[in-house]
């Protein structure tokens, strides 16, 4: 079935099954512990470490455990799925996967992830942008300090990235974290005009194909005059979402889905295009690469372009 | 109702040893480590004029005493990144060190529990001797 991904702010009803569904997945329990990871760790030969309480983890700590284990597998350019090509698509088929658990768990085929328009944000006066109706009690809670309102005060982080080591903790439970804005220089979210660079670059990416050429992908992931985009707004919201472990923070999911939105947006207007094709390029980032996955079977740059029969966007 | 959540998922953590694509070329170059010091290379290469430049920057940082394992990068355009921070660009490695040292506060245990040989026969081997990756806490 194809779903149609909305803006969050449009459909109160999407995002309060969002939400639901966040704390459904959060509060699922599998059987699977923080040793169970240390040893999955050492068992694929991992570049990182893992150490903290033991306790067992919710099927939303796993997709935090992907995302940061996915970081930690350097390739010669980039890593497993950023700073390098792979980036779009690898988000993407994390997001279809975690779109999927969310209609697991709320039992409706027809839910869709929804998105954060964070550029028609970043319009507003820089004062107003950390105080809008996403950073309410009935949105994503606090934009700064600890979330102590709504249905994501329930939401506990168990897996923290070691910004000083190499690896991850297990912590002992405590609620999400931000700092909207504070982060010394970057006080205001990326705006229309930067967004619409990204769109207007022809080549999808180009060599070395990595965090210092221009190209849609590079622009679009925030390295170009970054920290930019998708990178600025990791930085903006700060605490949780600064770290390899930041889908911690469930405006994760709204901030890619975004983005994975103006991927499709650039790909009607330009073609589905990837780069580098089979041979060409660092292994890993190629169109055949197999992408590193945990939940769900691995898939290639190749099998994500075309979207449409999983879902495709409102206005898009 | 769609199958998302694979059910063998809990078989799959304690046994999955294909996690990397066989055919990744993992990449630790620039990184040494010698007698509990850490140090990070990078290398820029740009070609101007016909002439084809190379810069190697090293960063080697200690917080009190203690090397910074957080690997350490120079960008092309000579911002510094780090993967204890992977989407920032930092003018200085002094502004990303203040940074770093305001995050730590995140990743807080009380007590390690894990880094222990698992009594499982089939991944002990695996574990014993790895604790030389614990180097923060």
């Amino acid at each position: 079935m194809t779903v149609i991904r909305e803006n969050i702010l449009a459909n109160t009803q999407v995002k309060d099954k969002y939400l639901e569904g966040v704390r459904l997945l959060d509060e699922e329990r599998q059987g699977i512990t923080a040793q169970d990871l240390f040893d999955f760790i050492q068992r694929n030969n991992l570049n990182m470490s893992l150490s903290g309480i033991q306790q067992e983890l919710s099927t939303y700590d796993l997709f935090v455990f992907w995302h940061v284990t996915a970081m930690q597998i350097s390739l010669p350019v980039g890593n497993a799925a950023h700073n390098g090509p792979i980036f779009l698509p690898w988000h993407r088929m994390y997001l279809r996967r975690f779109e999927e658990n969310l209609q697991r768990v709320l039992q409706d085929d027809e839910f869709a992830l929804p998105y954060w328009d964070w550029a028609a944000d970043g319009e507003l006066d820089v004062n107003d942008q950390w105080r809008t109706q996403l950073w309410s009690e009935d949105y994503l809670g606090e934009a700064r300090g600890t979330v102590r309102s709504g249905v994501l005060s329930n939401i506990q982080v168990r897996l923290a990235q070691d910004p000083l080591g190499n690896g991850i903790v297990s912590i002992d439970p405590r609620p999400v974290e931000r700092a909207a804005g504070m982060s010394a220089g970057v006080p205001d979210l990326p705006s229309q005009a930067q967004l619409q660079v990204a769109l207007d670059e022809p080549d999808y990416d180009r060599e070395p194909w990595s965090n210092s050429v221009r190209s849609h992908r590079n622009i679009l992931e925030g390295w170009f005059n970054g920290p930019s985009l998708h990178n600025r707004v990791h930085v903006w919201i700060g605490r949780d979402m600064s770290l390899g472990t930041s889908p911690n923070d469930p405006a994760f999911f709204l901030n890619h889905c975004f983005v994975d939105r103006v991927w499709e947006i650039w790909m009607a207007e330009h073609g589905r295009n990837y780069a580098p094709q089979s041979g060409e390029g660092p292994e890993g980032h190629r169109i055949d690469s197999q992408m590193v996955a945990l939940l769900g079977e691995s898939l290639t740059p190749q099998d994500v372009l075309e979207a449409d029969d999983w879902y495709v966007y409102d206005n898009a | 109702m769609n199958d998302a959540l694979p059910k063998d998922l809990k078989h799959i953590i304690k046994h999955k040893k294909d996690y990397v694509p066989d055919n990744y070329q993992s990449s630790d170059s620039g990184h040494s480590s010698h007698h509990g010091e850490n140090s990070f290379s990078s290398e820029r290469i740009v070609n101007y004029k016909g002439k084809k430049v190379v810069i190697e920057t090293t960063y080697k940082v200690e917080i009190d005493g203690v090397p910074l394992q957080a690997h350490v990068a120079a960008a092309d355009d000579g911002t510094v990144h780090c993967h204890g921070l992977p989407n920032y660009s930092f003018e200085s490695a002094t502004s990303l060190v203040k940074n770093l040292i305001d995050a730590e506060g995140l990743a807080k245990a009380s007590k390690n529990e894990i880094s222990k040989p698992c009594h499982n026969d089939n991944d002990k081997e695996h574990n014993d001797g790895n604790d030389r990756h614990h180097g923060h806490h």
